[in-house]
């Protein structure tokens, strides 16, 4: 029974007692020496010895150490007992028999000892590194930080800046060049080559110029050349500004360069270089406009009916199968042509008021293959042309046509080249022409021409032609009821296929529905034209339906070019009637109209450059242009100037927040305080408009959370989360009674990002954040995205409720009806329309 | 990407194009002409790397000296930093000496032919001035007659024999005409 106690006893102490005393505690000594270069050793003083009770923990904490110095103090941590060693260069602790110490050294990697038992333990350090004294250390970034790309619309510019060269790469008789290329992010196709931007040695320049012949513009690179000049070992700069113009709506494009220096002999150094990730500003992105529509004066290309006989000429570039006269039936531009034709016809051929007089059909090939073979060959494709007309106007008679026919010379071919500004390859051919007066011989030699594949291609297809005339009469004039009458009555004529002019001019004084006006406008396109204006189609019909293109939300920024004279820019009178020399009208150009209308179209291309361009030269200097041109300047980077700036800021308060958040100069930190500020009144602004969260995270960023000092990884969470304890101070939303600054100026992209996630796209390239916020960002999102969404549907539907019990509640309560409502004034989709006709509103 | 890589060597071929024009600079030495050894050379660049320099000299009693000689002196340089008339060179030289010299009682009257090595630094002083320092060592055939001056001598020559000895060293001026 005692034996039974005894046994209980010892098993209870042992289950109650702490298990380190399994493991016997002892004093121990440890020292730590220095050995020097020569062999003798001295005490180091004031080394702390790291003990741990157990020496696999020991191990375990060394390994990780060695990996990572970094991690030193925050291991140490870990150690059971620390103690300096004294003067002497030892100390003691109490450490167990199978633990360890580590001793961390000021140089060398730390020591792992384990105590084995040992009472007393010499740690030797051997010496072979020195500690520095007081060291001051230069860092010095090669290049200064590049600020982000703008973009506006479908142009990309980055710089002006200067790209600094460091001292340890410049020589006086070197060249140093960057090549940047743009590489488009989507689809990683190369998307351009830019200019290089070059900088020279002085020795260099002036060796350079003596192999050119002392005239610098023998040097192929010299457009490209930096002013000044690089100097041995002094730092230096080149001015960099590229502009990407036109690029892709919807791509992005990033800018590598190869930079490298070359002396006389080779290149001593080459890298390559990221100018731009593709991350670019776009201050333009929320702005509201309208450009502005300006009715047309009809009386200016009116046409009037009466009797006259006209001709009408075109040229018809068909294409025939190969020594045939039958047209290939691949291409499917020959059946387009020549149904055009056929309805063109068509119109005055069928009309009881109007009728053909003539049909002159001319046939051309090109000189290869021989002069006979061709001459019979043309010839029968002009009659087949004339065989095609009769067949849908059997009623022509045979005399009403004249078909002739003859074959181009190389001379021909030789005025094509000079056309196309090969002028080297023209004065070849003319001298082989020349030289041989055999056609024969002519073209054996230019057969023989290292380049005949590309006349063969490119050349001698458009010596291939077809000339259609036909001269026609109108001999009674509609009346405008006659003409409507048979536009609701007749499906073709509704159909715009048998109008003549002045018919489509009396249907769009009447015509208001936009499919149907787009029709007419279109056939009155294709078919009506201004001889006396270089055959350009008819204005007004080019103008009402470009009008029709708008009012689909869809554009084509070709469509007014041929209305629009660059050659007046700059002139008192860029609005006018032109004539010809012989005193002749040629017709209105740059007609206001048509000129703001192109401008809409650019504006919706997304051309602002082209846009602004436009309405500096092309319209007039009048006062009611002024306010749409500041814009324009505004959108095509502009936004700096103070009188662009006060003009958009003051057409409506959204535009005055984008404006000012856009400024980018120096000081423009105030503007962006001020743009935050007017984003915290909610009368003006809906707080749950995307683009107003957007906005505020951007300018919170730029002013509050932009701090380049940190050395964390990612900002906290606690950036992207509501500061429930954040007070705002009376004067500033952003700042608290004590002044400091609120820190959740990530949260406002959090709440743009669940109300509307097309704003996630946005961030992903703008230029405005940084990589650090980019992946910060992500990484909340991701973690959080589930439960923010949870979170607000949660919100949103306590709200509905609570909205719902009242009105439940005010339904009940109210009586005779009365009671105001708020008036919804500040809605930004409908904001005021001003005098102008200028709108700040999409 | 082969396209940049295109493109970067042709950028590269630019840089390092072959020179359109051919330099031609005339030169005289101002060590020789403080001799009063008056001195015109003239050099011409046939490459990338390389030029011919050739210059005559002359003089009659410089400095009340009894000497005159006459000579020329073709040298073909190769400039190694890749742009000739300008840093260091080195140049294969000749040297052809019609002679008559009197020291002292002795008087040396003949011909003397050299070839040598060159080596040399050329200083871009701007667009068109050059300044050369340039030394040169070589191996010279002389044959001339050597008598007493008070001597009544024939013409048979009677001394002739090679030396090797630094025949050239100068600091030239030279001007790129075109």
């Amino acid at each position: 029974m005692k034996t039974i106690r005894l046994l209980l006893l010892i098993l209870g102490l042992s289950l109650f007692m702490p298990t380190e005393l399994h493991a016997q505690f002892k004093k121990i000594t440890v020292t730590v020496m220095m050995q020097n270069a020569d062999g003798s050793k001295r005490p180091l003083d004031g080394i702390p010895v790291n003990g741990f009770y157990n020496a696999g923990k020991a191990a375990n904490v060394h390994g990780q150490i060695k990996k990572d110095m970094a991690l030193i103090e925050k291991l140490m941590r870990g150690a059971e007992v620390v103690v300096k060693t004294n003067s002497e260069g030892f100390c003691e602790m109490e450490l167990t028999a199978n633990g360890a110490i580590i001793v961390v050294p000021r140089t060398g990697d730390p020591i792992l000892e384990p105590v084995r038992n040992r009472l007393d333990i010499t740690i030797t350090i051997k010496d072979d590194g020195f500690t520095l004294g007081t060291t001051t250390v230069i860092g010095k970034a090669k290049n200064r930080s590049v600020p982000p790309p703008v973009r506006t619309g479908n142009q990309k510019t980055l710089g002006p800046l200067q790209y600094y060269l460091s001292e340890n790469e410049t020589r006086n008789d070197a060249r140093f060049v960057m090549a940047p290329v743009i590489i488009e992010l989507e689809t990683g196709d190369t998307f351009a080559i830019a200019r290089p931007f070059i900088k020279d040695g002085i020795e260099y320049q002036e060796t350079q110029k003596r192999r050119m012949g002392f005239n610098e513009n023998n040097d192929p690179l010299i457009a490209y050349r930096d002013e000044g000049f690089m100097r041995e070992r002094e730092e230096s700069s080149v001015s960099i500004f590229l502009r990407l113009y036109p690029i892709k709506m919807k791509r992005h494009y990033k800018i590598v360069a190869k930079r490298w220096f070359e002396d006389y002999n080779r290149v001593y150094q080459m890298d390559s270089i990221c100018l731009d990730e593709g991350y670019d500003r776009e201050p333009m992105r929320f702005l509201e406009y309208n450009t502005m529509t300006l009715p047309i004066e009809m009386e200016r290309y009116e046409r009037i009916g009466k009797s006259e006989r006209l001709d009408d000429k075109r040229q018809l570039n068909l294409n025939f199968k190969v020594g045939e006269a039958v047209l290939d039936p691949t291409d499917s531009l020959n059946m387009v042509q020549m149904n055009q034709l056929i309805n063109d016809v068509k119109r005055y051929a069928f009309s009881t008021d109007a009728g053909i007089t003539g049909i002159e059909i001319h046939g051309q090939s090109s000189p290869d293959g021989g002069i006979a073979t061709n001459e019979r060959l043309c010839l029968q494709r002009a009659q087949f042309l004339r065989t095609e007309i009769g067949r849908n106007f059997p009623q022509f008679a045979p005399g009403l046509y004249t078909v002739s026919a003859d074959v181009a010379s190389w001379s021909d071919v030789a005025d094509l080249l000079e056309k196309d500004s090969l002028t080297a390859q023209a004065e070849e051919v003319r001298d082989i022409i020349a030289a041989n007066t055999n056609t024969t011989v002519q073209e054996t030699k230019i057969r023989a021409l290292p380049y005949y594949e590309m006349i063969k291609e490119k050349i001698l297809p458009r010596l291939r032609v077809v000339d259609f005339k036909f001269s026609y009469y109108t001999n009674r004039v509609k009346t405008p009821d006659e003409i409507y009458e048979q536009y609701l009555r007749d499906p073709d004529y509704h159909a715009g296929k048998k109008q003549m002019p002045y018919e489509f001019y009396e249907l769009f004084k009447v015509v208001k529905d936009p499919k149907e006006l787009e029709v007419l406008a279109r056939e009155a396109y294709k078919s009506v034209r201004d001889a006396s204006a270089n055959n350009r189609p008819w204005a007004l019909a080019a103008y009402l339906l470009a009008q029709c293109y708008l009012a689909r939300d869809t554009f084509d920024t070709k469509l007014l070019e041929p209305y629009l004279d660059w050659s007046l820019a700059g002139t008192k009178l860029i609005e006018r009637e032109k004539t010809h020399f012989d005193g002749s009208t040629f017709g209105w150009v740059n007609d206001a109209a048509i000129v703001t209308t192109h401008i809409t179209m650019l504006c919706k291309a997304g051309d602002f450059y082209m846009a602004d361009s436009v309405a500096y030269n092309l319209l007039a200097n009048q006062p009611r242009f002024d306010k749409m041109k500041r814009f324009l300047d505004c959108l095509n980077g502009g936004w700096n100037d103070p009188v662009v700036r006060d003009t958009v800021a003051n057409s409506s308060p959204w535009n005055r927040v984008v404006v000012y958040a856009a400024q980018d100069h120096e000081g423009a930190s105030f503007f962006h305080e001020q743009a935050l500020y007017l984003l915290s009144d909610t009368s003006q602004f809906d707080p749950e408009d995307p683009k107003v969260l957007y906005t505020q995270a951007t300018l919170r960023f730029q002013l509050l959370g932009n701090n380049k000092n940190t050395t964390l990884e990612l900002y906290p969470a606690m950036h992207f989360m509501y500061d429930d304890f954040f007070i705002p101070s009376e004067n500033d939303p952003n700042v608290d009674d004590q002044g400091y600054q609120r820190g959740d100026w990530g949260y406002p992209m959090v709440k743009c990002c669940l109300n509307d996630p097309k704003y996630l796209e946005y961030l992903r390239y703008d230029g405005n954040f940084t990589e650090k916020y980019r992946k910060s960002f992500q990484a909340y999102w991701e973690k959080n995205e589930q439960s923010l969404r949870e979170e607000m549907a949660a919100k949103r539907a306590a709200e509905k409720a609570a909205a719902e019990a009242a009105a439940a509640q005010a339904d009940g309560m109210a009586t005779d009806g009365g009671g105001e409502t708020d008036t919804d004034t500040d809605n930004l989709s409908d904001p005021p329309a001003d005098e102008d006709g200028l709108q700040a509103g999409r | 990407m082969k396209r940049q890589s295109l493109l970067l060597v042709l950028l590269m071929l630019l840089c390092g194009m072959r020179m359109q024009a051919q330099l031609l600079s005339v030169k005289t030495d101002a060590l020789w002409d403080v001799a009063m050894t008056p001195n015109l050379g003239l050099e011409i660049v046939t490459g990338e790397k390389t030029s011919v320099n050739a210059s005559v000299f002359g003089n009659s009693h410089p400095w009340g000296l009894k000497v005159k000689m006459l000579g020329v002196m073709p040298e073909f340089r190769y400039w190694f930093n890749g742009r000739p008339m300008t840093r260091t060179f080195v140049g294969v030289s000749a040297v052809g000496l019609s002679y008559d010299v009197t020291w002292g009682h002795e008087n040396y009257d003949g011909d003397a032919y050299g070839l040598g090595l060159t080596f040399g630094y050329a200083f871009s002083l701007g667009l068109r001035w050059v300044l050369e320092c340039h030394a040169g060592l070589g191996a010279v055939y002389y044959n001339h007659r050597q008598y007493y001056t008070y001597d009544r001598f024939t013409d048979r020559r009677n001394a002739t024999g090679y030396a090797l000895l630094p025949y050239k060293l100068g600091v030239t001026f030279a001007y790129i005409i075109k």
